[in-house]
């Protein structure tokens, strides 16, 4: 009778997994044949969402800048020579 | 410059005085357009070259989404550009859309007398206060992707003006109001923009 009993119980719980959810649910009337080949084939596989167009005003970078109003490579190095230096002073002017 | 027929939703004109009392003004405008992604556009960008110096206002300003229009020192003497580039910018919203326009002013009720056309219009009062213009600025024209922060413009702003000054001795110039130090500021404006976060880099 107890060997009998241990049997049943190591039974149940190798139909358990770690979490103690049944590993392999019977199958019911309605689910028989969902997983069939042809079904599979037939399923229509939607695409990734494309990723969010960015806004035009997000766009706005400084090379756009740059080329909107045409400033010249050596200016543009000047600007941020003049930004660079005034960082370095923490934004005072002697 | 290439200019395209269809205005551009990142470019802003900004019709403001060129005087020396403006300055401060001006640089809180290049700080608050910058930091909503906008590329500000002025009058200083049209050369005087004698081939019409209205036709190419207008194509500049046509090429533009948005205006800004200050008329706070249509004072004495009587100086009619800014009216003038308004009532350019009224034609364009009705008949060439889609351009919309911002009146600014300095007092409260005043240009109810001076353009009662205008009066359905609701003008951004700054009381010539850089800190109420880029506050102004940034709620009139904030959208869901830029809003920046308002404190976070404006220290932004103070940073600007060092660096205009920094312009101005460099270029020998007693004002801003130049062509030169005009784009000057709007790239630095940009640059300091994007490392604050508030537009992003493509």
């Amino acid at each position: 009778m107890q060997k009998l009993k241990k049997a049943a119980a190591e039974t149940k719980r190798s139909a358990l997994n770690k979490n103690g959810v049944n590993r392999k649910p019977a199958k019911t009337k309605s689910r028989i044949g969902t997983n069939s080949s042809a079904t599979i084939k037939s399923r229509r596989v939607e695409p990734w969402p494309r990723p969010r167009a960015i806004h035009v005003t997000e766009k706005a970078t400084a090379r756009e800048i740059e080329k909107a109003l045409g400033i010249k490579r050596d200016t543009i190095k000047r600007v941020e020579r003049i930004m660079h230096d005034l960082e370095a002073k923490n934004w005072r002017v002697d | 410059m290439s200019r395209h027929s269809r205005p551009d939703e990142k470019d802003g004109f900004l019709n403001v005085p060129f005087d020396a009392g403006y300055e401060r003004n001006l640089v809180a405008l290049i700080a608050s357009l910058t930091a909503l992604g906008q590329i500000p556009h002025c009058v200083l960008e049209v050369p005087e070259l004698g081939s019409g110096r209205l036709r190419r206002l207008l194509k500049l300003l046509e090429s533009c989404r948005t205006s800004i229009h200050d008329l706070s020192r249509a004072g004495v003497p009587v100086r009619f550009n800014m009216p003038f580039e308004l009532g350019l910018a009224c034609a364009l919203a009705e008949y060439r859309k889609p351009h919309s326009y911002f009146i600014m002013e300095k007092e409260r009720y005043r240009v109810d007398r001076t353009l009662s056309d205008l009066k359905s219009q609701d003008p951004l009062i700054h009381q010539n206060s850089p800190k109420r213009i880029v506050s102004g600025v940034i709620s009139a024209l904030r959208s869901k992707s830029q809003s920046p922060d308002p404190k976070e413009v404006y220290k932004n702003f103070r940073k600007l003006l060092v660096i205009a000054e920094e312009l101005k001795r460099d270029y020998g110039e007693n004002t801003i109001f130049s062509r030169a130090i005009f784009s000057d500021l709007v790239l630095a404006g940009t640059r300091l923009a994007i490392a604050a976060g508030h537009i992003k880099k493509m």
